[in-house]
């Protein structure tokens, strides 16, 4: 069975573009527009394996979304990684401390991106 | 860039100069006259008081008249060195202040020349705002319709790898179907490639018969000479027993039945002899030469058939090898192109990373034309405005270039990202 992944960002394109490369890989994904969305979709009973999101968006940014989540049963342990335009080592560190897996800077190539996967989804 | 330093005109600089010269001249020439006079009243009294004395005046009138005389001749030389002197400086000052309202109605220009340059500024910002806003959303627009048309490519090429690996699949059935055909069509083959010698065979045999029913021809001519000659001994046999009288009735009768024997073995080796000369034609017919050797042509060129077969075989084996070898090709490039789609995909982010730049000056632009706008609105209170707009100006600077230096890792340079700290990492 395919593993699912949370997609969470303001922007259309990276969300059709992350989308497409993921489900060409043979993911399912799931998109959220930001951070609130993202919750509601969490708390409606979408499970995901992987949670990739942005940091800044409307309403709820990136570091709060990450706050949110891991407040919520299940989703202690579920992986989550920062697709960000941000660089800041400040940022990097809240996020850290939060429980984000990983940091990654915009734009990442679809083999790093899979590579990245790999490593924190066994098995995918 | 440092603050504004307001400088004053040099004619206003000089006028004010020359100002503060003349105040000094007037105070020392004003004290070296008191002092001037004062020394001239007490050196000349008693001189003035014999004078005066002499033309019967007294010493009061005298020192009066003195003192008076003094003052007048003081008064309009002071009157007239000041006049000289405030005649020069006010020449000056008229021609300072000409140059000083030169440079006034300069500045003026100036500065309503910059209050429409700043006018002009706010109103180019905004068209600038309008038209990237504008190219953001087409690039947007743009990235996506390339996403879709990448997607889409991607979908085609898998298709066509699916439909390669079933027309594999098929070819490889109708192989195996045809692989079967061949080996019936084989046997077939063989059986009529063997079927000349098969039929050579049987003519040899029936080529026997034949001679066996030439011989049985020679019997039935024996049997005929046998039945004339029976005839005949049964004609002499006839005309003994007539000759014999009563003795050889029995004979006589003898005779003729073995005469009537006689002559129905004739008639039967006759028809047999007709009989088998109709059938050795009609099987001389049939067996010609001619027609068999026409026969063994027609089945040797059947025969034929089988290599035609097996030749069909061997091009549907190159076929499944075309097959297999272009699936193992595509199945790569496809993989090859699976991965560069990727890329153009991950490639693809970097309109959101520009979008976001863009965003990031649009917002800069707007504080600008704010600041500005509300400048120009308060407008006379200039000298002070002008220092505040420039503060605030470059506090707008720094403020972007600070938030601008939080993205600088966003970019497709390896160098910049280098200096950010790694573009993936993993806590």
């Amino acid at each position: 069975m395919s593993k699912t992944i949370l997609v969470v960002d303001d922007s259309a394109t990276m969300v059709m573009s992350l989308k497409a490369s993921l489900e060409m890989a043979g993911f399912k994904v799931e998109t959220a527009n930001d951070g609130v969305q993202a919750v509601g979709k969490l708390k409606s009973g979408v499970k995901p394996d992987l949670i990739i999101t942005d940091i800044n968006m409307p309403n709820m940014g990136g570091i709060d979304f990450i706050r949110a989540a891991r407040g919520l049963p299940g989703l202690r342990f579920t992986p989550i990684l920062a697709l960000t335009t941000e660089s800041q080592q400040a940022k990097r560190d809240e996020a850290k401390k939060l429980g984000a897996t990983g940091w990654l800077v915009k734009p990442v190539g679809g083999a790093d991106l899979l590579k990245v996967i790999k490593q924190v989804l066994p098995g995918a | 860039m440092p603050p504004l330093d307001v400088e004053q005109p040099l004619p206003l600089k000089a006028l004010l100069i020359q100002g503060q010269a003349l105040r000094r001249t007037m105070a020392s020439l004003t004290l070296t006259a008191v002092l001037i006079l004062s020394a001239l009243v007490y050196l000349s009294h008693d001189w003035v008081l014999e004078q005066g004395a002499g033309l019967g005046l007294t010493p009061a009138a005298a020192v009066a008249l003195q003192v008076g005389l003094l003052l007048l001749v003081t008064n309009f030389l002071a009157g007239l060195f000041f006049f000289q002197l405030h005649f020069r400086s006010a020449g000056t000052q008229h021609q300072v202040l000409s140059e000083v309202h030169e440079v006034a109605v300069t500045a003026e220009a100036r500065a309503l020349a910059a209050v429409y340059s700043l006018q002009e500024t706010v109103e180019m910002d905004r068209s600038f705002q309008e038209q990237l806003n504008l190219t953001v959303r087409e690039s947007e627009l743009t990235a996506q319709d390339i996403i879709t048309r990448v997607s889409s490519l991607k979908q085609t090429a898998t298709e066509l790898l699916s439909y390669l690996n079933s027309s594999g699949h098929d070819a490889g059935d109708m192989e195996t179907e045809i692989r079967q055909g061949v080996e019936f069509i084989s046997s077939i083959g063989h059986f009529v490639e063997e079927l000349p010698n098969k039929i050579r065979q049987e003519m040899s045999v029936i080529r026997d018969a034949i001679e066996g029913i030439r011989q049985i021809e020679g019997l039935a001519v024996s049997i005929k000479d046998v039945s004339k000659q029976t005839n005949l001994l049964a004609l002499n046999a006839a005309i003994e027993a007539a000759r014999a009288g009563e003795a050889g009735r029995g004979f006589a009768v003898v005779a003729d039945e073995v005469r009537a024997l006689a002559a129905r073995a004739a008639t039967a080796a006759d028809t047999i002899e007709g009989g088998l000369t109709h059938t050795l034609e009609a099987v001389d017919r049939s067996l010609s030469v001619e027609l068999l050797s026409d026969s063994a042509r027609q089945l040797e060129e059947a025969a034929t058939v089988v290599s035609a077969i097996n030749r069909l075989s061997e091009s549907y084996d190159a076929i499944r090898e075309f097959y297999t070898t272009m699936f193992t090709v595509i199945t790569r490039h496809n993989t090859e192109l699976a991965e560069q789609i990727g890329e153009v995909l991950g490639r693809l982010q970097y309109q959101d990373v520009a979008s976001q730049r863009i965003g990031r000056i649009l917002n800069a632009v707007d504080a600008r034309t704010t600041c500005i706008q509300s400048a120009l609105e308060e407008g006379a209170a200039a000298g002070k405005r002008t220092q505040d707009l420039q503060g605030e100006l470059h506090a707008l600077a720094k403020s972007y270039l600070e938030e601008e230096s939080r993205h600088l890792g966003a970019a497709l340079t390896e160098s910049v990202a280098e200096e950010e700290g790694p573009r993936i990492e993993l806590f």
